[in-house]
């Protein structure tokens, strides 16, 4: 643990934790509270992002329906929020437990299918999800919902911006902690294993659909997780947070930071949102409106990472340690 | 007469209209080595994916250490003592020769629904797949990673997982294709010693092979047993000479 902190990766890292650690305290000092909004906005994308290389980065499942979770996780807080149960206690649970349900159930399905056909029946499924939030007519449809945040009793106030950055960058570091546990765990190495050779590994004995199962329920909980976070940072539920190009983005980030790496999907998160609000303002001052179109830049930038940074900005700091 | 460990009876699998198992009825003795050889096409590769779960037979029953598993899925006639080793060398690639063997040594450990613990540091699996390493020769390639082996060191390293959960039957898929005249000849006394301990079902084209390690051995051509035998029966059926030996036999 020490020694890695020699390495450049090990610095930058750390340098990086620093600095998301202190970022209420800086955006304080200078007076830029917009900038936390965008971090915390960051840091829950990152814990999706984490949750989605579980199964796309150590499982080599390229799921296309990701973002459902947002909107699972979302909006269970926000149907019990609109109906007067407040308590984060009730809320959040609930919110985990519907997700991990629905991704036992698209994962018993689609876990079926194979490569191409895999990612089209999880972008199907998560598409039904976002149809079926634009047709609750009750709680908004395609306007979404305003919420109430969930109430902590004393413990935390979630309305105080700083207090629920510090929160999410706490659970995006157990989710961090916890998928480098999950890699190297027994579990981990069948998921790896059947990622590499499917049929060797359904050989030596190990029924592989259960073990892919699992991590898709695993990394659905967690990305359900990120659902709530969302909808408290912005006391808002709508259809557009599982819009199916909120799951492409979210492969974008995995792929652009380093798949199967610990940090690579913080990362590209963070790269991610950097590009997007450097490049937006940038293109709006070249032509008025162009900033919209950000990704013509974005594109080709996703490419290079394609042709010459295999690993993804991860690989480019240097060889990992195990 | 000693209870067979794996028999068939009247085994039948067709492709649409080719019948390629047609009404396999074979024995295999527990630690005897019985090879099963016959032209490319007789329906060998078919059968061992019937024998280890990955082709749903049409008709006939699988009978393996007094139990029916003709209906079992894959991993649990593992569970039970079957292993195999493939034609084209399966591995995983990525991962070092010890991780290979260490996997193999998990499958028999019970579930592997275990999250946290560091299993690269768990000596009950580095232990064990250390010790099947060195039985096959290739404790010294243990950090290896599985594609940079040679040919026949991902051949050894197949053979290693498979002994990981001391199975009681292997099914094996040409061991030595690919594979050099010295390599093979490590892989006939690497199997020989092994005899006595696991039964083989052994699938062959390198007679010098078959012939020097068999106890029995089934001729299969167009998915018929044409003859079943000891070597020297086989080698006097005048069948087989004419069908498939030719003259390798002469």
């Amino acid at each position: 643990m020490i020694g890695a902190l020699r390495t450049p990766r090990g610095l930058f890292t750390l340098a990086l934790l620093v600095l998301l650690a202190a970022l209420p305290l800086l955006t304080q000092a200078f007076d830029q509270r917009y900038v936390l909004s965008v971090g915390t906005r960051i840091v829950i994308w990152s814990i999706a992002a984490v949750s989605l290389n579980m199964i796309l980065g150590y499982g080599g499942l390229v799921s296309f329906g990701h973002a459902a979770f947002f909107g699972v996780g979302g909006y269970a807080v926000g149907i019990l929020s609109a109906n007067g149960i407040a308590s984060g206690w009730i809320q959040w649970p609930v919110a985990l437990l519907a997700s991990a349900t629905w991704a036992a159930i698209i994962g018993a399905l689609s876990l079926r299918t194979r490569g191409l056909y895999f990612i089209m029946i999880t972008l199907a499924f998560a598409q039904l999800v976002y149809y079926v939030g634009s047709g609750l007519d009750a709680y908004g449809g395609d306007d979404g919902l305003n919420i109430g945040r969930s109430r902590f009793n004393g413990l935390i106030n979630l309305a105080d911006k700083a207090s629920f950055y510090w929160l999410c960058l706490v659970l995006l570091l157990a989710t961090v902690w916890f998928s480098g546990r999950l890699a190297r765990s027994r579990f981990g190495f069948v998921l790896r294993g059947a990622r590499s050779n499917e049929q060797r590994m359904t050989a030596l004995g190990f029924p592989v659909f259960r073990y892919r199962l699992a991590a898709f329920v695993i990394a659905g909980t967690f990305g359900g997780l990120a659902g709530i976070l969302l909808a408290n940072e912005g006391a808002y539920v709508s259809p557009a947070m599982m819009a199916w190009m909120k799951s492409g983005d979210l492969i974008v980030i995995v792929v652009l930071g380093g798949t199967a790496t610990l940090f690579g999907p913080l990362y590209g998160a963070i790269t991610f949102f950097a590009l997007e609000g450097a490049l937006k303002p940038m293109l709006d001052l070249v032509h008025k409106g162009w900033g919209e179109h950000w990704q013509i830049v974005f594109g080709p930038l996703l490419v290079m990472v394609a042709l010459y940074a295999r690993g993804g900005i991860d690989s480019l700091l240097g060889r990992r340690h195990g | 007469m000693v209870e067979p460990l794996l028999s068939t009876q009247a085994l039948v699998k067709r492709f649409g209209g080719l019948l390629a198992t047609d009404n396999v009825s074979l024995e295999v003795r527990p630690g005897e080595i019985h090879a099963l050889i016959g032209p490319n096409g007789a329906g060998k590769t078919t059968l061992i994916g019937q024998l280890t779960g990955t082709l749903a037979s049409d008709s006939g029953t699988i009978h393996f250490a007094g139990r029916d598993v003709t209906r079992l899925p894959t991993h649990t006639r593992v569970r039970l003592g079957l292993a195999r080793s493939f034609q084209i060398t399966s591995v995983l690639r990525e991962f070092s020769a010890l991780d290979n063997v260490a996997l193999a040594v998990q499958a028999h450990q019970g579930h592997s629904f275990r999250f946290l613990a560091d299993a690269g540091r768990d000596e009950r699996l580095r232990g064990p797949a250390r010790e099947r390493l060195d039985a096959v020769g290739l404790g010294a390639r243990a950090d290896t990673h599985a594609a940079a082996l040679s040919h026949g060191e991902q051949r050894q390293l197949e053979i290693a997982m498979a002994l990981a959960g001391e199975p009681k039957l292997l099914l094996l898929d040409e061991p030595m294709a690919g594979m050099s005249v010295e390599e093979s000849q490590r892989m006939v006394t690497l199997l020989r010693g092994l005899k006595g301990r696991h039964g083989m079902l052994l699938i062959e084209h390198d007679m010098d092979a078959v012939f020097a390690l068999a106890d029995r051995i089934t001729v299969l051509v167009y998915g018929r047993v044409l003859a079943s035998g000891t070597p020297d029966e086989i080698r006097a059926h005048p069948e087989v000479r004419q069908a498939y030996l030719g003259e390798e036999a002469a």
